[in-house]
């Protein structure tokens, strides 16, 4: 490990539970013609599974 | 559920419940704290456990819950599934049957797997750190992030892990369904030192970190508080009624001084606890070791914000200090229950009921997890003791 450079991160100070904001995805879909509302929620939904996943390497 | 079971499941839990919250019912509570001791007790070898969850969630709890009569328990005997580690490649953990002997206990490999000089990285945005650079480090399958294999790891690692949780789930319903029985807590969180210091900068790391680079830990562990919040409340699921449970490591006395202590582990992992409280979450505070110079700071959080779990800590002072504000559980000697005998390990509880019980507030327990030497006539001596003596 010694001598390898930190990655340079995507994003910053992202709030526990999101890996992905939800407004940098809506800028990905475009004009959404439904209800935004219920896109939404699942995207949150997948967003904090994916987070438990991640920490769930180093909360142990 | 059957109506019995349904009324012992629910005489249980009120039991349980009105002791966290420092009452006094109709009995005094007895937790089994247990993980390789189930596994001997019912037969299996350690690579069973590790490797089949059909043993270590279904096969080994039903032997253990059909002879210990328990009012709650820490749920299947092994925390980690070793299919799920080979998915990933994880090279920090050491399993039964696979480097080691069918028999002997998972290793620990404690390293730096965070370094230095990532430090600015893991503050800027820690979950995407983890994912780019301390998984690479952790999980061999993913030395070439992108390749086929390291696609294929990370989906087969989160696909285990939502099996793994799909289990957990249909083994909880089993236990209450067939033996009006439940898991003590929901939930896992960390202190925000123990975060650094147990898995990602390890003892050296963190100690070497304190001295050189402090005000970095300090950053470091102020964007981990509202992390580390968030996640005792996800993993349990929404629930409120149990606490959720933080083994806490490098707090134990005298990994720190007292003035490090007051310094690094304590304000973040107080600030933790509050807001955890303040989402109606009480935390179950496993003291490993012994933490009677901290007493008086504990003393310092919410009233009933959490359960404090004596290993080695002094139970007078304990008792002095926390009680009546907070509920007290342990902390039968595991020494005892392995090489003591029945009537010594009765004697034992006997005079922690009477000495420290009285006034509610009170559970029995090991002081520290149940390991394989313990011997099972010691364990039901210790819940027998409690049927007869901790009656309210």
């Amino acid at each position: 490990m010694t001598g390898e450079s930190p990655k340079k991160n995507v994003f910053k100070n992202l709030p526990p539970g999101v890996c992905i904001p939800w407004e940098e995805k809506l800028k990905d879909l475009g004009e959404i013609k439904g209800d935004v509302n219920t896109i939404k929620k699942e995207w949150d939904k997948l967003e904090m599974f994916t987070y438990l996943y991640i920490w769930y390497w180093v909360h142990r | 559920m059957s109506t019995d079971k349904l009324k012992l499941y629910e005489e249980r839990k009120t039991r349980y419940l009105k002791a966290l919250d420092c009452g006094k019912p109709d009995r005094v509570p007895v937790v089994i704290t247990g993980a390789e001791f189930i596994i001997k007790f019912a037969g299996f070898t350690l690579q069973d456990i590790y490797y089949d969850p059909e043993v270590n969630y279904f096969k080994a709890m039903d032997a253990f819950l059909q002879r210990f009569d328990v009012d709650a328990h820490f749920g299947a005997p092994m925390l980690w599934w070793g299919g799920l580690h080979d998915a990933v490649g994880a090279v920090y953990l050491k399993f039964a049957g696979r480097e080691l002997d069918v028999n002997t206990q998972f290793q620990y490999i404690e390293g730096e797997y965070m370094l230095p000089e990532d430090y600015d990285a893991f503050i800027e945005n820690p979950t995407e750190w983890i994912l780019t650079t301390f998984l690479p480090r952790i999980h061999k399958e993913f030395t070439e992030p992108g390749s086929y294999r390291a696609n294929i790891a990370l989906i087969k690692g989160a696909i285990a892990r939502a099996m793994e949780l799909e289990v957990l789930a249909q083994a909880a319903e089993k236990w209450a369904k067939e033996y009006g029985s439940f898991t003590a807590i929901t939930g896992l969180s960390k202190a925000p030192f123990d975060t650094l210091g147990d898995t990602l900068r390890g003892l050296k790391g963190i100690m070497m970190d304190i001295r050189r680079i402090p005000e970095k830990v300090k950053a470091a562990m102020e964007v981990l508080v509202p992390h580390n919040i968030y996640y005792g409340l996800a993993t349990a699921g929404g629930d409120t009624e149990f606490p959720v449970f933080i083994p806490l490591h490098r707090g134990a006395f005298p990994f720190l001084n007292p003035k490090q202590w007051d310094e690094f582990y304590w304000p973040t992992l107080k600030r933790v606890i509050e807001g955890l409280w303040e989402r109606g979450k009480r935390t179950l505070f496993y003291a490993e070791g012994d933490w009677t110079p901290y007493l008086e700071k504990i003393a310092e959080l919410p009233d009933k914000s959490i359960v404090f779990h004596v290993d080695r800590t002094d139970m007078d002072k304990a008792k002095k200090i926390l009680g009546g504000r907070f509920c007290l559980k342990g902390n039968v000697p595991n020494s005892l229950l392995s090489i003591g005998k029945p009537e010594e390990v009765k004697d034992y509880v006997k005079r922690l009921i009477d000495t420290y019980a009285a006034d509610g507030g009170f559970i029995v327990d090991s002081a520290a997890v149940l390991q394989a030497d313990s011997n099972p006539r010691n364990v039901e001596a210790m819940i027998e003791a409690v049927y007869l003596y901790g009656k309210y």
